[in-house]
């Protein structure tokens, strides 16, 4: 039997980063997911002849020389042909009952859109954008610099809330609604989110946002593509069912199939709390560890509308729609009943490259929807679950049609075919418990020393992935470069980084 | 003189969450050398102390503990706060 050093299990953005990195650095690896396809939420699927993306939609600091760039190159992953830059005129369209207001590529043009909005609030934008850019200064994994953290502007970044910052600089209540859009990335309201978790998801939209020009799968395959030519193996329909524990430490990985894996490393990619249930030992954990596990809250299930229109309502393909009741993020992921009508949407174009005059317009549709409307399919089986299922879907989908409806009168109608998916669907393909879409709940109060990862309590046991930092591909990403360099070392690894960035003018 | 009710919720708290026998949880008990946790555990008892007793401690505080002691002062000065609302039923 062939031993790895480092078996890791699943294949999300965390995964093969981490894989890419630890291939590059000599070490042996063997990445093990479930499905027949590696990505995790990069998955694209094929329906009425078009492709649509779940969990890939757009991406920043994609700029030469600034993070993700510079991380993709440093990973030998980096095909520009992947992704394609969005419209830097307005690539972010923010609707909200009695106004719009689109972000345009980079600070200054922001300010000035912003500025000239809310004219009376100049003082306060300016001082916000400023606070965001300090703020991303002080994560080394993030900035790429190798010097010594200055710990006390981490702990103030990360214990922050977003809404004290905002309060504090405004309180004209359309500006606060503008600045805390982007929480509908993280699924963390603004009072319990780190400012600084929300600065680096602005900073990098900001700066270099980008689309994804073949969809997520094509993403995967430079990072698949990257580890096979350091000698690493992806192995695909491998759903890990154990985690063998010898003497404290891991020892092997089981199959399902059969296969038994030995590494001197275990890492895993999946939700943490799927991979904490995978050890055969319980008793290595703590009571108070199986029981913090049991409560860490969840960030919100997600339902996803995937569809055809005949017409394309001004839709740019090179731009992304956020719609927004009056109802406040802060009570966004409060819900009622899949029959009331959801307080925040998401509509993303499935192709970026969709022609002035076509005919018909593919998107994907999101709104945030718990578990619980779904929980009494949970166990049914992927692509059996019965028709009540189906029906209660349509409930939902329904009233995310009257809601973009309030936009876009003639939307319903418009509407050829779609298909739908729910948190349900999420738990088949990613493992995470509550069909969450961010992981964990990424409150203060779960994040810093309070985070998970990448070290266990299992020594050679580390995790990755979105639960463990920040959510979205490029917090997955810098979570897998963090827990590589767990094994590696992090320092030398920023410091290539470091040099990366700086040969390419940032 | 510590307040007897705090000594028995963290002596609870800490032979339920980590399984430490008892007579080893004495005041002078270092948690790492004498008890056995390590840093990860300490995060976890941070997490279910906050549970068990229904307020949150300042992470800064909690990486100044060393003993069982510096617990019963961190949660008595919690309970002596202003409208704190310490749970110390068992
Ligand atoms: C609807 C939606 C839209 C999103 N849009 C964006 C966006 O536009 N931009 C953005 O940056 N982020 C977006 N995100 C978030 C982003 O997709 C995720 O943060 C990121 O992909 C998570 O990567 P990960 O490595 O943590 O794990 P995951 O992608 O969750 O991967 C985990 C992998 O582990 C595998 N696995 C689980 N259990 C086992 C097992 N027992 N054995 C073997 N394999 C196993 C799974 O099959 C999966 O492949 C979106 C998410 C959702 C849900």
């Amino acid at each position: 039997m062939k031993k790895y050093d480092v078996v890791i299990i699943g294949s999300g953005v965390s995964s093969l980063t981490s894989a890419a990195i630890l291939s590059k650095k000599g070490y042996s690896v063997c990445v093990l997911e479930q499905h027949t396809k590696p990505g995790g939420y990069m998955h694209c699927f094929s329906r009425f002849g078009e492709r649509f993306d779940t969990g890939a939609h757009y991406v920043g600091a994609l700029d030469r020389g600034q993070p993700f760039h510079t991380l993709l190159t440093y990973l030998n992953a980096y095909d520009p042909s992947v992704f394609v830059p969005l419209d830097p005129t307005g690539f972010d369209v923010f609707r909200f009952p009695e106004f719009e207001i689109q972000f345009p590529k980079g600070y200054a043009q922001v300010i000035n859109v912003l500025t000239e909005r809310f004219p009376t609030e100049a003082l306060a934008i300016q001082s916000f954008f400023s606070e965001i850019q300090t703020a991303v200064q002080c994560f080394p994994t993030y900035e790429f610099s190798d010097e010594t953290i200055d710990q006390i502007s981490v702990m103030r970044a990360i214990e922050t809330p977003l809404s004290v910052v905002v309060q504090r600089l405004t309180k004209n209540a359309d500006l606060q609604a503008v600045l805390y859009s982007y929480c509908t990335l993280h699924g963390v309201i603004p009072s319990d989110a780190p400012f600084g978790l929300h600065a680096i998801m602005m900073d990098s939209i900001i700066r270099g946002p980008y689309g994804f020009a073949k969809g997520g799968d094509a993403f995967t395959e430079t990072l698949v593509r990257a580890i096979q030519k350091n000698g690493g193996e992806v192995h695909l329909r491998k759903r890990v069912n154990r985690i063998e524990i010898e003497n404290g430490n891991a020892k092997a990985v089981h199959a399902a199939d059969g296969g038994r894996y030995e590494g001197k490393w275990v890492l895993s990619g999946c939700h943490p709390k799927h991979t904490f249930q995978l050890v055969d030992r319980q008793e290595v954990f703590s009571p108070a560890f199986r029981e913090r596990m049991k409560n860490i809250k969840e960030t919100v299930g997600i339902f996803g509308i995937y569809g055809l229109s005949s017409q394309t309502h001004s839709f740019n393909p090179l731009k992304n729609y956020y719609y927004f009741s009056n109802q406040g993020i802060e009570n966004a992921f409060n819900f009622g009943s899949p029959n009331s009508k959801p307080s925040a949407a998401f509509l993303c174009p499935a192709s970026r490259t969709l022609s002035a005059g076509a005919e018909k317009f593919p998107f994907s549709l999101h709104a945030a929807s718990p578990m619980g409307w779904f929980s009494d399919w949970r166990d049914s089986s992927f692509g059996k679950r019965p028709d009540d299922y189906r029906q209660q879907k349509e409930v939902f989908a329904e009233q995310v049609f009257k809601f973009v409806g309030e936009y876009h009168p003639h939307f319903r109608e418009s509407l050829s075919k779609y298909v739908t998916s729910s948190p349900v669907t999420n738990l088949h393909y990613n493992g995470s418990e509550e069909g969450s879409s961010y992981g964990i709940y990424h409150s203060i109060q779960n994040t810093g020393a309070r985070a998970l990862g990448p070290r266990t309590h299992v020594p050679n046991l580390l995790i990755t992935g979105q639960s463990t930092l920040f959510p979205g591909i490029l917090g997955a990403a810098v979570a897998g470069l963090r827990t590589a360099g767990h094994i590696v070392g992090i320092k030398p690894i920023l410091k290539e980084l470091k040099e990366i960035k700086l040969a390419n003018g940032c | 003189m510590n307040n007897e009710k705090v000594v028995a919720k963290v002596n609870d708290v800490m032979r339920r969450g980590f399984e430490i026998p008892a007579d080893k949880l004495i005041p002078s008990a270092t948690l790492f050398e004498d008890l056995g946790l390590d840093s990860l555990d300490a995060v976890d008892m941070l997490v279910h102390l906050e549970e068990n007793i229904g307020v949150k401690v300042d992470g800064e505080q909690i990486m100044k503990v060393r003993t069982l002691q510096d617990i019963y002062t961190l949660v008595e000065n919690l309970a002596a706060e202003p409208g704190a609302h310490i749970k110390l039923d068992i």
